[in-house]
């Protein structure tokens, strides 16, 4: 007896840590990988919780059914994320847990180390890294006592504009392990190992299409970096509607990159570029504002802004609040707060 | 106490996306209740209010009673707090158009962890 197969659906496979998984009909990803046995973390299995998070490679973003990606960001659209409980794929994908994309450190040499202002430092190295700008880096270094940091600062060149040149801004501190390490005589030779890129917050083609009209970009102190990234990597696409970008400090002695960023701002008319102090004098149109109050009080429609905030973990947090309640959505906030570093 | 047939009704899990921004704009600026906000992080609390709104909806869910008590347990919590939730919950389904009988069943379904909220 011979069995007719003419009207029966390819069955689909999953590569999973060099596995290969071929789907049972309707069978989503997370009960294929549960039924071969591997841990996956899961909850509600209907597209709510997001427990499930996976990440596909670049070439199965394609395959990926809209339904999977209900309800994230679209960092973490563009990154490949999906949800496996609500994923049946029409194709061979090949799928990870998130937490495995980027653990693996390479190593580079610095180029150049500069001044930007007082405490900070722009440090360029070389590298062929794949990153979005706004991404961050680890830095993995050792220090004279032989003692081994990782510090994560915030990426401000873009891919397309500064090739395989990485540039960093670095606050440096009196007594900071890195502020040292770099000032150190021959550090220009040294190596350096990087980890990443890593973190979501980073601009989408998809913000040019959908019902966003404006960019909002606040950041205080080298929260500034990320932005400079994000900015010229948004103008660099295309984007074509209002932005503004607001560069925050304490004292306006702290405002940094003001040529580059008024360099741009008259390339770009669409580009409003704002530099607020609290403190001290007022140059180069630098206005001594609060920064919340200026961002409160912008001409713009909140409900249609799409935020990038970058800066000191309290100051994302009061501003993110003060721009939800105000009308962005959550999911168009996008925010890399940073945090103190943890010794040794 | 999943109720799929409402939380399909209601449009599944993008009807909880489309709700808990405005829910949660609601609980933030309720003095009632929006200092028990104040020191959390707002992406954390906006998932745990994401996963309220899908139990509330009669969503697939994790709740049970017993981590219910436990989340809540210190925070004193009265008629007074657990009420201005509800009130945020009923209106930000109104401001959705959704119908009054699915109100209803929401609302019965958030009701039935009103004592273990309490810790009554």
């Amino acid at each position: 007896m011979s069995i007719d197969h003419s009207n029966v659906i390819k069955p689909s496979q999953i590569t999973f840590n060099k596995n290969s998984i071929t789907l049972k009909p309707e069978e989503s990803v997370l009960e294929a990988l549960l039924r071969e046995g591997h841990a996956i973390p899961n909850s509600c299995r209907a597209g709510a919780c997001q427990c499930c998070l996976m990440q596909v490679t670049p070439e199965g973003k394609a395959h990926l059914p809209a339904s999977s990606q209900q309800g994230l960001t679209s960092p973490e659209k563009e990154l490949g994320y999906f949800l496996s409980c609500s994923c049946v794929p029409s194709n061979p994908i090949t799928v990870q847990l998130p937490s495995e994309a980027s653990d693996s450190a390479i190593t580079t040499q610095i180029t150049e180390v500069r001044p930007l202002n007082n405490t900070i430092l722009r440090v360029r190295f070389s590298a062929p890294l794949d990153y979005r700008p706004g991404q961050y880096l680890n830095l993995l270094f050792t220090d004279d006592a032989g003692v081994q940091h990782t510090r994560s600062y915030s990426i401000a060149s873009v891919p397309e504009l500064d090739q395989t040149t990485v540039e960093l801004h670095i606050k440096t501190y009196e007594n900071g392990v890195f502020g040292r390490w770099i000032k150190g005589s021959s550090v220009q030779d040294q190596n350096i190992e990087i980890q990443g890129p890593l973190g979501h917050c980073f601009y989408s083609d998809s913000l040019a299409h959908d019902n966003t009209n404006t960019l909002l970009l606040a950041g205080l102190g080298t929260g500034l970096a990320p932005l400079y990234g994000i900015v010229r990597d948004a103008l660099n696409q295309g984007f074509d509607k209002p932005i503004h970008l607001v560069a925050g400090a304490r004292n306006s002695n702290d405002i940094y990159l003001i040529e580059e960023l008024n360099k741009l701002e008259k390339q770009f008319p669409n580009l409003h570029v704002s530099l607020v102090a609290l403190e001290g004098e007022e140059y180069e149109g630098i206005k001594i504002e609060n920064i919340y109050d200026f961002c409160k009080n912008l001409d713009i429609d909140f409900s249609k802004t799409h935020a990038f905030l970058c800066g000191a973990q309290s100051f994302v947090g009061k501003l993110k609040k003060q721009l939800f309640l105000s009308g962005t959505p959550m999911k168009s906030i996008m925010s890399d707060p940073f945090l103190p570093a943890k010794n040794p | 106490m999943s109720d799929v047939s409402v939380f399909n009704k209601l449009g599944g899990a993008p009807a909880v996306d489309a709700a808990v921004d405005i829910f949660y704009r609601k609980v933030l600026s309720d003095d009632r209740i929006s200092h028990f906000f104040d020191s959390t992080d707002m992406e954390e609390q906006h998932n745990k209010q994401k996963a309220f709104l899908t139990m509330a909806f009669g969503g697939p869910n994790n709740y049970n009673g017993k981590d219910m008590r436990e989340a809540h347990k210190h925070m004193q919590l009265t008629d007074t707090h657990f009420g201005a939730v509800a009130e945020a919950l009923v209106s930000t389904l109104e401001e959705l158009n959704v119908p009054k009988e699915d109100i209803d069943s929401v609302v019965e379904i958030a009701l039935s962890v009103k004592d273990d909220v309490l810790n009554v």
